[in-house]
């Protein structure tokens, strides 16, 4: 297995404009086919520094320095139709609050099928037939009910669900995960779990963001912690949660375990 | 607390800078004017301006300007106290029925929806000419057909905040109804009310004005902006300013409110929505 | 002290074939708490555990069933009755943030209850505020200012001085550490812990997080659509649940025990 970096950041910063530092110099590297874990709380720049790899935060709110490189492409560089093109395929999103990413006015089917027309060139047939096809592999329920149902008849786990397999259909290199369970029941979490790692047997490396230790430890290879824009610890999933560097960490850890102390 | 915040905001400080102009015109008319204003001298007809008359005279030889300045009070002379009542009645009717819910609400709700089917000049119309043509007449259906627009509104804006959740939490603190109303809900709609208020009162003006146009309200030869534009009409070719200075004096008072009112908007939107 | 006997809560939905179906938010419902113990309803959403936490504290009326407060049923009070029972009990909402009045100053919107009550001077009440705050941990500097110079944690922190400064012999926290962070809600989870041993109340917790539940209670109920699943009392581990759906959201946790030992190999 090849060990090039599939994703590889070098000294990110991010600043509100005119404002704080948001990010700090942060690196980062994913190799293909592993799992990288951003750990954090609120505050703490997770979702800015994704959102910074895809291109998705506005010139006009922040400034964003450092290097960004995707299969040995800056992304920095690009201008937006090749950001466009990459962005969705080759990396995918899969967002926090699957309720609000579909557009409540369109069928299901439709804005799946527009997603797919838009970076692959097949027929509106073709892209119905693939959308059933991932569906139905992810053993989601009467998947033709679910192509014709409007998003706000469906749950937020078949939502979720649905948005893993749009992700799944680009056949992307990398899936981000950007809290993508938070938003859920617990019941439903350990379902999009498990399909997450259906992903990970599939070979594809996925970054995963959340502020729930419990998330990030059962799917992760490697981990770091970020607080208030600087990364305080990383290293391996088992080297972390067996020994945490930092205090910070280990708050963490405590505050996801919950133990029970009796008395 | 909102006062420096106004301070701060240009639009706001020239619009409220016009509507002290305004006013302060309206309160020493009689002494700012230069001439009386229902003074006739046909030997003065048409002049044009001059030290004695700034503006001219009109066809029966009164000063123009002396008849813009004292006919300030009748434009926002009336429409203030209008607005300033509906204020009052709307803000009280609104939130009693919103809060207290049925049977209340439903009473006032065929009420003023049952007005506000028609348009404002048709119940003007109806209620003048069934008591008889006066400023008292004027005032009395333009209030009620404003305070049926205007309850509405401000029961939509508090059925939103009866929604809130503080408003469960100040029930759960043993805080009575009224208390409710009065200290959580009045003072968190208030702000956003002022706005449209603000705006009403200019809009205000531009009815009342369209109204004495038409030869409702006030009587003939007083010198109120709107009869002096209805007035004005057969003179459009030949003396063309007749038209522009009552109609200046509409536009500045309308626009010196909205941007008072649209700087309001900004203004009363608390710093945690920013 | 209080208990809930088959209570029942059912709503007319208009459905799109222009039907009206009846729905039960609250099903068949029977509870009960003695007084000083701590109590943890733990249900998904959608189980209908705030409907019921709002009908307990009387901001809805259920459609059966009764509610008997010390021998009196308080489901249907109105007016003076309500007010009075009000002191004993009070709620912790789920959004701190939008239960506190916006405009209000931190001091104001605590001394509510007892500027209602009227039974402390303008001294005393400073004084009542001043302590309450200590207890959980809130520096006096927060009294001057408004809700949204605040964080999660300390709105959450306020809204519990304000409920428990009438001293009430109920008290309901409704999801009201959901929308915190892992460390924050601990923090509180922690405070509350430490309250209890101080201040003496029913609590009653609820929660869609059954891990937080156990942390801090001796007595758990599960909840779904309407009805208790099962209740145990001085539960010491999750593993004495029993039923179907109790063993589901048990078994969705994450074992971060187990997950150490597989990262490290100890378990292949």
């Amino acid at each position: 297995m090849s060990k090039e970096k599939l994703l590889s950041v070098e000294n990110l910063s991010i600043t509100q404009n005119g404002g704080p530092t948001l990010v700090n110099s942060v690196s980062l590297a994913i190799e293909s086919g592993k799992c990288l874990g951003i750990m954090g709380e609120s505050g703490s720049g997770k979702s800015l520094t994704c959102k910074a790899f895809l291109g998705l935060l506005p010139i006009k709110t922040f400034a964003v320095s450092g290097d960004i490189a995707f299969c040995g492409q800056r992304l920095d560089a690009l201008d937006m139709r090749a950001m466009n093109a990459i962005r969705g395929k080759d990396i995918a999103i899969v967002m926090q609050n699957p309720m609000t990413a579909f557009d409540p006015a369109f069928k299901l089917g439709n804005q799946i099928i527009e997603t797919i027309r838009v970076h692959l060139p097949v027929k509106k047939q073709e892209a119905f037939e693939m959308a059933v096809c991932q569906l139905e592999k992810m053993k989601l329920p009467r998947v033709r009910e679910l192509m014709n149902s409007y998003p706000h008849t469906l749950s937020g786990g078949m939502l979720q669900r649905t948005m893993i397999a749009i992700a799944l259909m680009m056949s992307p290199k990398l899936i981000i995960a950007d809290e993508a369970t938070t938003a859920l029941d617990i019941s439903t979490q350990a379902v999009i779990l498990t399909e997450f790692q259906k992903i990970r047997k599939l070979g594809i490396a996925m970054l995963v963001v959340s502020h729930d230790f419990g998330v990030v430890a059962q799917l992760a290879d490697d981990l770091i912690v970020m607080k208030n824009g600087n990364i305080v610890e990383r290293g391996r999933t088992s080297d972390v949660l067996r020994h945490p560097q930092t205090a910070y960490t280990r708050e963490l850890m405590e505050a996801s375990i919950l133990e029970r102390r009796i008395g | 607390m909102i006062a420096k915040r106004i301070m701060k905001n240009k639009q706001a400080l020239l619009g409220l800078a016009i509507i002290i102009l305004l006013l302060l015109v309206t309160i020493f008319a009689p002494f700012l004017a230069p001439n009386d204003p229902e003074a006739v001298n046909i030997m003065d007809k048409f002049k044009a301006s001059c030290p004695e008359y700034p503006l001219g005279t009109d066809e029966l030889g009164r000063c123009i300007l002396s008849r813009l300045i004292v006919g300030s009070r009748y434009s926002l002379g009336i429409a203030i106290p209008i607005m300033l009542t509906v204020f009052c009645v709307s803000l009280l009717v609104g939130s009693l029925s919103a809060y207290l819910g049925k049977p209340v609400d439903r009473i006032v709700v065929i009420l003023y929806d049952i007005i506000i089917a028609f348009p404002v000049i048709v119940i003007v119309l109806a209620l003048v000419g069934a008591l008889g043509q006066s400023l008292g007449n004027l005032f009395f259906s333009l209030m009620l057909a404003l305070c049926a627009a205007y309850t509405k509104l401000v029961r939509s804006y508090v059925l939103q905040e009866k929604s809130k959740d503080y408003i469960a939490a100040a029930k759960v603190c043993e805080s009575s109804d009224i208390k409710i109303i009065v200290n959580h809900i009045v003072p968190n709609i208030v702000p956003v009310l002022l706005v449209n208020f603000t705006i009403g009162i200019g809009e205000a003006i531009v009815m009342i004005s369209g109204f004495s146009y038409l030869g409702l309200g006030v009587g003939a030869g007083v010198p109120e902006w709107g009869a002096m534009l209805s007035n004005a009409k057969q003179y459009f070719y030949s003396y063309p300013q007749f038209i522009l200075y009552p109609g200046l004096c509409i536009l500045l008072c309308v626009v010196g409110f909205n941007l008072l009112g649209e700087a309001l908007r900004d203004i009363t939107t608390p710093e945690e929505q920013l | 002290m209080l208990s809930v006997v088959e209570l029942m809560k059912e709503y007319r939905m208009n459905t799109r074939s222009g039907n009206t179906s009846k729905i039960k938010a609250v099903d068949d419902v029977s509870l009960h708490f003695e007084s000083g113990k701590c109590y943890a309803l733990v249900g998904e959403s959608g189980s209908g555990k705030s409907t019921l936490a709002k009908i307990l504290i009387g901001l809805d009326t259920p459609t059966q069933g009764k509610i008997l407060y010390r021998g009196t049923d308080i489901a249907h009070l109105n007016g003076k009755e309500r007010m009075q029972m009000q002191r004993n009990l009070k709620m912790v909402f789920q959004n701190s943030k939008g239960a506190l009045n916006p405009r209000w100053s931190i001091c104001d919107s605590i001394a509510e209850p007892l500027v209602n009550r009227h039974e402390l001077d303008k001294l005393g009440r400073l004084h009542s505020i001043k302590e309450y705050l200590e207890l959980v941990r809130l520096p006096q500097t927060a009294l001057s200012k408004r809700p949204h110079e605040l964080s999660g944690g300390e709105q959450t922190r306020v809204c519990i001085a304000r409920a428990l400064i009438t001293e009430p012999e109920f008290l309901i926290m409704d999801e009201s550490f959901s929308g915190l962070d892992a460390t924050i809600k601990k923090q509180i989870l922690d405070l509350m812990l430490s309250i209890r041993k101080e201040i003496h109340c029913t609590y009653l917790f609820i929660t869609h997080d059954i891990k937080a539940a156990l942390y801090i209670c001796d007595n758990i109920a599960v909840m779904k659509d309407g009805r208790i699943i099962e209740a145990v009392a001085n539960i010491q581990s999750l593993d004495e649940l029993k039923e179907d759906y109790s063993r589901l959201l048990v078994d969705s946790l994450p074992n971060i025990e187990l997950l150490v030992m597989e990262h490290t190999g100890i378990l292949t």
